[in-house]
């Protein structure tokens, strides 16, 4: 008897599972929308606070930079080589002969999300907010002291030093105005996870670890711009899973991450397209000039490294060629460029070794180099430099270690060398001189880089508003950096960005300044 | 001992046991390279200056006993504290990923079981022939395959073969669709919603044959073994010498014998399943604890981190504690 239940509640349950199963495939689906859904395939993850002014993770700079307008933009489809536009700025900023005062227009006629007006006060407020909240990006603002309201629709920063880098940090979403009025209704908790700005996109739903989705807003004050789809930003925990299902087609767009070694499946996928984009993000090779005892203290030995390093090679064999070389040392695409390390090039093992015999060893050196186990390219790369090394007498021992254990021992400069990755943070060439050029920069303090020379330059570089000058001072700074040779870049890293056929709109980006109300899908065909 | 008491007793020992498990992962966590300061800046952002202020404000510039004190008093207190990376408390981010993990291991579960214990008894049944064999092989293999590639496996032949199956995430964001507890499928089933239902069932296919299948694997083997062990038993040959059939014998004796260790080693691979979850969860992008927790080892997330282990270890406990008391169901023996 109990048997039969048993059977018989089995069957039950399996009816019910095969109805609503049925019930899914064959109900008649719903008309297609007006308005679409796109869903945009992501493995940055999204925390619950979305609030500009706090959040600094990656994903959420990119959902900020469609929910909220920041003063200037980098124009989509154009890279930093042009200018920076105005976008809740109405003009560029009147800096002061000090250069300790930015006067900014703002535009007219802006609404926030929740239909309360843009003006001078959102902005102070915006900015003024920025030191009472716990904020990881109120760093990119460091230099502003205070903030006037001159009048309605114009603003005064006023800084505690000259920064012509400040106009690439208003360019970040911590820099975007949020709704004085939403903050105060809706308080800060509540706000954070439902933030409000003036931009193309309002938040909708934040389901955690699995989407975010966001609506168009209509009442955008730049119409052209007002998006065309609903998105939703799908959070992937790997990547290997986004590709299958990109190729599946269970979201329309691949944004990033994808790995490079998936590249060539998905290149060759019919139903698939792609654009470049930027990401101003290069991988380098970093020599520690501070180890007590290491022949990398000797630049002879570091410019040996350099001359045996065949960046072409590298990207060739691990990168399928998709990844060019780079050449310059500030690793920041486009803003003054000058690739100052071609001074090492061609490749040249008799050099190389010549070099090594000078610094006093014939019979070649040893030294190590650490990387992170999850790193780009790893562990292929490193094996490729320890074989491009050994050519020229450089023995290299390899070391690998797990990304938090990498990035702690990196700060501490306990590294002889190691492979690793440089990015700006904000679009201006200070983002990375002051880091890694200066000799009071954290990168620069970890390899014991000490050059008044250098150290004189960032501080005219980031004094000075005039392109001509700062051109020149940056070329310098590479050309001082290229002789010291302590940062050896390999390639350049872009990142593919695969989207399906019936998706349009896809415009090539630098960064983190995604364009995504370009957008647009078409119901594809049955 | 009255089964009230044994329960209170149980309880009572789960505290010192998180306790101690507490003080070790703080152990390890602090003894490790990197905090999460440095882990969530990376290798170049962050002025001393900023550093210096972070970890301030997350109390990681006070000595290590001081931080030990306080956040064992704030455990006891109900508060695992804040998570510096997720920026909002342990507490808020361990209930939101929590029904997520709940449903998957709870449905991983409901296939394991029954397809593990009964494969095992069938193979028992059958001991020596080719239907065992082929149960014992296949466990075999399943339990040596690791959960994450025959995920990814799994994935990829769904994608091949084009099979109208979802291979990631917990739902299709349909509009509207119902957020209620986190377990989609009983959210659809409290909104009334079929096609939600549905979609929430469908997205547990694969992630469910890949954890269940893995426990399943195993009990089938411990199912197979018990269950041959007692047929071999005197009191079997006695039962059936007195007429019993081969279906009673074997329900009334053998079965209930067998079970008992078999209980016990479910409750044990409680904890297998929430260790494959963290795995199964980051292969099909399911929104759970495990999930979480890798996100937290990533960037030294110390309270994150410590919040999951105390949220594993009591959800351990907890099975362990209800298999503890289903002893006195199966075996009419046990009293408390």
């Amino acid at each position: 008897m109990k048997k039969t239940y048993t059977i018989l509640a089995a069957v039950v349950i399996l009816v019910i599972l095969a109805i609503s199963v049925g019930f899914y495939y064959s109900a008649p689906k719903p008309s297609p929308r007006v308005v679409q859904t796109l869903v945009l395939g992501t493995t940055l993850d999204v925390t619950p606070n979305l609030d500009p002014g706090q959040n600094y993770l990656t994903g959420v700079l990119n959902l900020n930079n469609i929910v909220f307008d920041p003063l200037y933009e980098v124009p989509p489809g154009m890279f930093p080589k042009a200018y920076l536009a105005p976008r809740l700025a109405a003009g560029d900023p009147v800096v002061s002969a000090d250069g300790l005062h930015w006067t900014i227009p703002l535009r007219q006629g802006v609404k926030f999300q929740d239909g309360t007006a843009f003006n001078a006060t959102a902005v102070k407020y915006s900015f003024d907010r920025l030191s009472t909240v716990k904020s990881y990006g109120a760093w990119l603002l460091a230099s502003v002291n205070s903030v006037d309201v001159v009048d309605t629709y114009t603003v005064r920063l006023n800084l505690k030093f000259p920064n012509a880098a400040l106009k690439g940090s208003l360019t970040m979403p911590v820099a975007g105005p949020v709704s004085p009025s939403a903050v105060q209704r809706m308080g800060l908790d509540a706000f954070q996870k439902t933030p409000i700005g003036t931009g193309p996109y309002k938040y909708v739903e934040w389901v955690p670890g699995d989407h975010v989705t966001m609506a168009p807003y209509t009442g955008y004050w730049n119409q052209s711009r007002v998006p065309k789809v609903i998105l939703v930003y799908k959070i992937f925990a790997d990547s290997a899973t986004m590709k299958l299902a990109i190729q599946k087609g269970e979201i329309d767009s691949a944004w990033d991450n994808i790995r490079y070694s998936d590249y060539p499946s998905l290149l060759s996928d019919p139903n698939l397209k792609h654009v470049v984009v930027a990401e101003g993000y290069y991988q380098l090779l970093t020599l520690n000039m501070g180890i007590p005892g290491s022949p990398l203290r000797d630049v002879r030995v570091r410019q040996a490294v350099a001359y045996s390093i065949d960046q072409d090679e590298i990207s060739r064999k691990v990168y399928q060629g998709i990844y060019s070389a780079a050449n310059d040392s500030l690793f920041i695409e486009g803003q003054y460029p000058k690739p100052s390390l071609l001074m090492y090039k061609p490749t040249n093992v008799a050099k190389a070794k010549q070099l090594l015999t000078d610094a006093g060893y014939p019979n070649g050196v040893d030294v190590t180099i650490w990387f992170a186990g999850g790193a780009i390219g790893a562990p292929d790369v490193e094996a490729l430099i320890q074989e491009q090394l050994a050519r020229s007498g450089i023995r290299a021992k390899l070391q690998s270690q797990e990304t938090g254990t990498w990035y702690a021992r990196f700060r501490a400069g306990e590294f002889e060398s190691a492979v690793g990755t440089m990015s700006a943070d904000y679009l201006d060439a200070d983002s990375t001189a002051s880091f890694i050029a200066a000799s009071t920069g954290s990168y620069a303090k970890r390899v014991r880089l000490n050059d008044t020379m250098i150290d004189q330059l960032v501080i005219q570089g980031v004094a000075t508003t005039d392109p001509a000058q700062r051109t020149k001072i940056y070329g310098d700074i590479q050309d001082r950096l290229a002789a010291l040779c302590v940062y050896v870049p390999l390639i350049h890293v872009l990142d593919l960005w695969f989207y399906r056929n019936n998706i349009s709109g896809v415009q090539g980006y630098y960064f983190q300044y995604s364009p995504w109300w370009t957008l647009d899908k078409s119901v594809p065909a049955s | 001992m009255r089964l009230r008491t044994y329960i209170l007793m149980r309880l009572l020992l789960t505290i010192p046991m998180v306790l101690i498990l507490v003080t070790v992962v703080f152990i390890i966590m602090r003894v490790m390279p990197g905090d999460p300061v440095v882990a969530l800046l990376g290798s170049k952002a962050g002025s001393e200056e900023q550093i210096a202020l972070l970890r301030h404000q997350l109390g990681l510039d006070k000595p290590v006993y001081i931080q030990y004190l306080e956040y064992m008093g704030n455990l006891l207190r109900g508060d695992l504290g804040y998570s510096l990376v997720r920026q909002d408390s342990v507490v808020t981010e361990l209930a939101t990923y929590l029904p997520a993990t709940l449903e998957l291991t709870f449905c991983s579960a409901l296939l394991a079981i029954p397809l593990g214990v009964y494969s095992g008894i069938f193979a028992a049944r059958h001991a020596g022939g080719k239907l065992d064999a082929s149960i014992r092989i296949g466990a075999l293999v399943r339990w040596c395959i690791p959960v994450f590639w025959f995920g990814l496996a799994l994935q990829i032949l769904v994608v091949q073969t084009g099979a109208a199956l979802p291979i990631s995430g917990q739902s299709s964001q349909m509009e509207g669709a119902a957020h209620v507890t986190g377990m989609y499928v009983i959210d659809a089933i409290l909104a009334g919603d079929p096609r939600a239902l549905a979609d929430a069932l469908l997205h547990l296919v694969l992630p469910v044959i890949t954890l269940g299948t893995t426990m399943a694997a195993s009990l089938s083997k411990i199912a197979r073994t018990n269950v041959v062990d007692v047929l071999g038993e005197e009191y079997i040959k006695v039962a059936s010498l007195k007429g019993c059939s081969e279906d009673q014998v074997f329900q009334k004796h053998a079965l209930p014998n067998a079970l008992i260790p078999i209980l016990t080693y479910t409750g044990l691979q409680v904890a297998v399943l929430l260790q494959g979850a963290v795995l199964t969860e980051s292969v099909f992008s399911w929104p759970g604890v495990g999930r979480l927790l890798l996100f937290a080892v990533g960037y030294r997330d110390f309270n994150l981190i410590q919040g999951c282990v105390v949220l594993f270890a009591l959800l351990v406990s907890a099975a362990n504690l209800i298999v503890d008391i289903s002893y006195s169901i199966v075996d009419p023996r046990v009293r408390f």
